[in-house]
């Protein structure tokens, strides 16, 4: 399949992930999506409230609000970090780069890189091997990934050799295939989303 | 968990789970959405081939079980990984216990393992001092309530909204809304969260280990073992030696299968892998220590039992039990110990001893459907049938069983036998003689009230049949019968309907006298040795060379004579026959529909409504179009919902679980009644029996039949 036909197949299939896709012109379209996606929605719940401290309103589960909002972007190079910086210059968003363990309570949104994207799943590969990474796409109540349009794949088993690839990189590896938020049907196998990790998962598509 | 030591013990247990409606009705739901999404999720894949590449993976790493686990450590240890290996469950606990002590650990989280349910290592722990917390939704539940899990993929759906709120409302001391199911998962992210900061161990278990690359695979919705294995400064990996596996292509092509046969889905939202000592801010040197233990178990010893070594390749996805027509009477409490389902019966033996297994093995109706959705395809109640012969090896044979040996061994006798019950049943009898009345519990072992039990025939099929038989001068075919003890004592004239029809369209019939029972009840009860002294019998009382065919009408013994015959008979000196007879037996609707080739050309159509009921057997050898069609043929067929689940007859099953068979014989009837129809036709003498009996006991004007006796009627 040629790399329009895998758009078609992810723009398909993922609205029943459920993954919210967007194309961006440019890397700078990219994050200023995840900005508008952060500014839209409410304030991040805080799961790990501590005594003494002044929270916003209540969340629709009853939890205490932060008072910021906060964007988790591990992973970024210096240079893209900077162009995030200037999408966020005098909005009440602050930027976290790293020392995510100190925000276990939550944070509104990550963006990280995706190595690639199996179009069929809709089922983003990350190399994990960095621990905010890992924290980055599980603490955030919206995750974004990034993924380039060269780096599609079409079927799972297509991975094979980008595994390997992130396995002979040297030393110990980490490595996540993530299709859609962190889902459980635990309770009479009624679907939820967000049981410990992300509510929504947005996939941006950039050209190289 | 279902722990009775006798049957009295069990059947007590069972009647507690028949009695939870809110169960009941779950798992009836379950049933039925879990076969349509499974189909909608594997729509246009080669499922078969797929499920055989699974089982060629799983085969191929089970014999290799040892070097693979050589090749896993030195690619584990060259990324800083301990690799340990564990003999017992109790090694594997203390390994892990140590694990804890020498680091200093005493919070720990978990994201799921079935393993580690297997050893009881929370138990094992918690004995320790440390505190044990489970992350994944449905374990947090019922570690709450200090039960185990009632399904391998969705441990706590035995629980209803109402009670999880009311435990949550118990644990967080706030009152929690108890309609909204959305609320509830957001009480475990934000009851859970402190847990991953708080905790200096974190446990998870593994779905594959590839050994190329000392990586483990796991596969998890909900993403806590994510954080299981990120945030804590140690990690352990507890997996069964089966879970090694070559290569992360060989994974790549299991995780085709797991998740579409365990959720309906395409696949997991997580898949993670894990090779060696990832960073980790808290850990040592900014590295995680990290810990895989494998478990034996038995598993080395299983490798080599070439009855037993099938199981290995078993990949947990749930499955077997969510198609079982008991499991879903009853769940997973009383389906299991630990492990739960068909593929729970067989470990439980296997894993946990036959003291744990010995009433449960006994509770599987013999269907096939577990068999005919396994990832793997695993023949799980062959299995079990074996289960139940070692046991009757190893701890001498029950009452029951020993009285049946003893009267099936020998033809003469067992014929005997029905000839005097034959005449000392009519007192017994009503509706015409065609019934015998109920009878007191006792006698017939367990309340057998569910349905009118048939009486025997006036007249067996080998008394009528040179009476009945007109053979073609010049036949186009030439076949031989086999009768099964239900059609030729009890219900002839299913048989006697096939003969006028095949005689009609130029077929030769012949009825050797020396076959006997197939032997599948014998099979069903553990009595291995006469099972095959009646296959010998039966392969020995016919000429199978002399014919085209060797027709049956009894899916059931159908069934055994196909599957069960050439691995009986494997090594006798009847094993060349077997082959020979084997190939020859052929259900009557495949030879009427693709031998015979009668079309609705053959027949005169009624408009009379007929539904149909599916044998097990039929669909487990495939013939499922055969049948439907001829019913099209002669009457308006009208499908009725679940026309392919299990009748709940099983031979033996329904006399040892009465309140079972009764449950699932009843659904049947209302399926059936809700088409409309005036008939409900079938191709098994025990469906028939089942069903019609059911339907007499409840007075109900739904009438059953052989398919042959609906044939014969519309012969031109």
């Amino acid at each position: 399949m040629t790399q329009d036909q895998l758009v078609e197949v992810v723009k398909a299939k993922a609205p029943s992930v459920p993954v919210s896709l967007y194309e961006a012109r440019d890397f700078a379209d990219a994050v200023q999506y995840a900005v508008d996606v952060t500014e839209k929605r409410r304030h991040c719940e805080m799961l790990l409230p501590k005594e003494g401290e002044t929270y916003g309103p209540l969340s629709e589960n009853s939890f205490p609000t932060m008072l910021d909002r906060f964007i988790a972007a591990p992973g970024l190079s210096d240079e893209e970090f900077a162009v995030l910086e200037g999408k966020t210059a005098g909005t009440d968003i602050i930027l976290l780069r790293s020392g995510l363990r100190g925000h276990m309570g939550g944070f509104n949104t990550s963006i990280t890189w995706a190595e690639a994207l199996v179009a069929d799943t809709v089922t983003c590969v990350v190399n994990s091997n960095s621990e905010e990474v890992r924290l980055g796409t599980m603490v955030a109540e919206v995750s974004v990934m990034l993924v380039r349009k060269s780096t599609l794949l079409n079927k799972l088993e297509d991975a094979n050799s980008l595994m390997l690839d992130l396995l002979n990189r040297g030393g110990a590896s980490y490595t996540a295939f993530i299709t859609g938020p962190s889902r459980t049907a635990d309770i009479e196998r009624v679907g939820a989303l967000g049981v410990h990790g992300p509510l929504e998962l947005h996939i941006v598509l950039l050209e190289d | 968990m279902a722990d009775a030591k006798n049957m009295k013990e069990y059947h007590s247990q069972i009647q507690e789970a028949l009695d939870d409606k809110f169960l009941r009705a779950t798992l009836d739901k379950f049933a039925v959405e879990y076969k349509a999404n499974r189909t909608r999720i594997f729509e246009g894949m080669d499922v078969d081939g797929l499920i055989k590449q699974v089982a060629d993976i799983k085969d191929n790493a089970a014999q290799h079980m040892m070097e693979l686990f050589e090749q896993f450590k030195t690619e584990a240890e060259k990324r800083g990984v301990h690799v340990h290996l564990a003999s017992t469950g109790a090694e594997a606990n203390r390994i892990i216990a140590r694990i804890a002590k020498e680091n200093n650990c005493h919070n720990i989280i978990k994201s799921k393992s079935m393993t580690a349910e297997e050893i009881h290592l929370n138990t094992a722990l918690e004995k320790e001092g440390c505190r044990v917390v489970e992350t994944d939704l449905g374990e947090w539940i019922i570690q709450l309530r200090h039960e185990g899990p009632s399904h391998m993929v969705m441990p706590a759906i035995h629980l209803s909204r109402y009670q999880v709120a009311d435990l949550f409302t118990d644990v967080t001391k706030v009152q929690q809304d108890r309609e909204d199911i959305q609320k509830l998962v957001k009480v475990a992210r934000k009851e859970l969260r402190i847990e991953y900061v708080k905790a200096d161990m974190g446990i998870s278990g593994a779905n594959f280990a590839v050994a190329e690359a000392g990586l483990i695979g796991t596969a998890t919705n909900e993403g806590n073992l994510r954080l299981v294995t990120t945030m804590p400064r140690v990690h352990v990996v507890l997996a069964g030696l089966e879970k090694l596996i070559p290569t992360v292509a060989d994974a790549l092509k299991v995780l085709q299968v797991l998740p579409r046969n365990a959720t309906a889905q395409a696949i997991t939202s997580y898949i993670t892998w894990i090779a060696g000592a990832n960073e980790c801010a808290t850990g040592p040197n900014g590295r995680k220590e990290m810990h895989i233990v494998f478990l034996d178990n038995g598993r080395l010893k299983i490798a080599q039992d070439p009855a037993f070594k099938d199981i290995l390749r078993c990949v947990r996805c749930g499955a077997c039990a969510n198609v079982c027509p008991v499991y879903r009477l009853i769940g997973g409490h009383k389906m299991g110990y630990v492990y739960i389902g068909a593929v729970g019966l067989a470990l439980t033996y296997l894993y946990h001893g036959a003291d744990k297994a010995r009433a449960l093995v006994q509770n599987c109706i013999g269907c096939e459907s577990c068999k005919n959705v396994c990832s793997a395809g695993i023949d799980l109640p062959r299995i079990t049938r074996e289960i139940r012969a070692r046991l009757v090896k190893a701890e001498g044979n029950n009452p029951a069983g020993s009285v049946m040996s003893m009267v099936m061994k020998d033809r003469d006798r067992f014929h005997s036998l029905l000839k005097f019950i034959k005449f000392s049943q009519k007192p017994l009898t009503v509706k015409g003689g065609r019934f015998i009345r109920h009878l007191p519990a006792v006698l017939m072992g367990g309340d057998q009230s569910f349905r009118q039990l048939p009486a025997l025939a006036p007249k067996s099929f080998r008394q009528l049949f040179n009476g009945v038989v007109n053979n073609p001068a010049q036949p186009r075919f030439r076949v031989a019968i086999f009768s099964g003890c239900a059609q030729d004592f009890i219900y002839p004239e299913q048989l006697v309907a096939a003969v006028r029809l095949l005689n009609k369209h130029g077929v030769h019939v012949e009825f050797p006298l020396g076959q006997t029972c197939c032997g599948l009840p014998l099979d069903m009860m553990g009595q291995r040795d006469t099972s095959i002294q009646v296959s010998s019998q039966n392969v020995n009382a016919f000429e199978a060379g002399k014919y085209d065919a060797i027709i049956t009408l009894c899916a059931s013994c159908t069934g055994h004579l196909k599957n069960s015959y050439p691995e009986l008979l494997k090594d006798s000196p009847d094993q060349y026959r077997a082959g020979i007879f084997v190939s020859k037996v052929m259900d009557f609707t495949s030879f009427v529909y693709n031998k015979l080739g009668l079309r609705a050309d053959d027949f005169v159509k009624s408009n009379e409504k007929v539904t149909y009921h599916s044998p097990c057997h039929m669909r487990d050898l495939g013939v499922t179009e055969e049948p439907r069609a001829l019913l099209n043929m002669v009457a308006d067929y009208v499908p009725a919902a679940e026309e392919d689940t299990c009748c709940g007859f099983g031979g033996t099953f329904s006399v040892k679980f009465p309140e079972l068979s009764a449950e699932i014989g009843k659904k049947k009837l209302k399926n059936s009644e809700d088409t409309g129809a005036s008939l409900v036709v079938t191709d098994c003498p025990g469906c028939v029996m089942q069903i019609r009996g059911v339907a007499t006991a409840n007075d109900s004007q739904l009438k059953v039949e052989h398919i042959s006796e609906l044939l014969a009627r519309h012969m031109k």
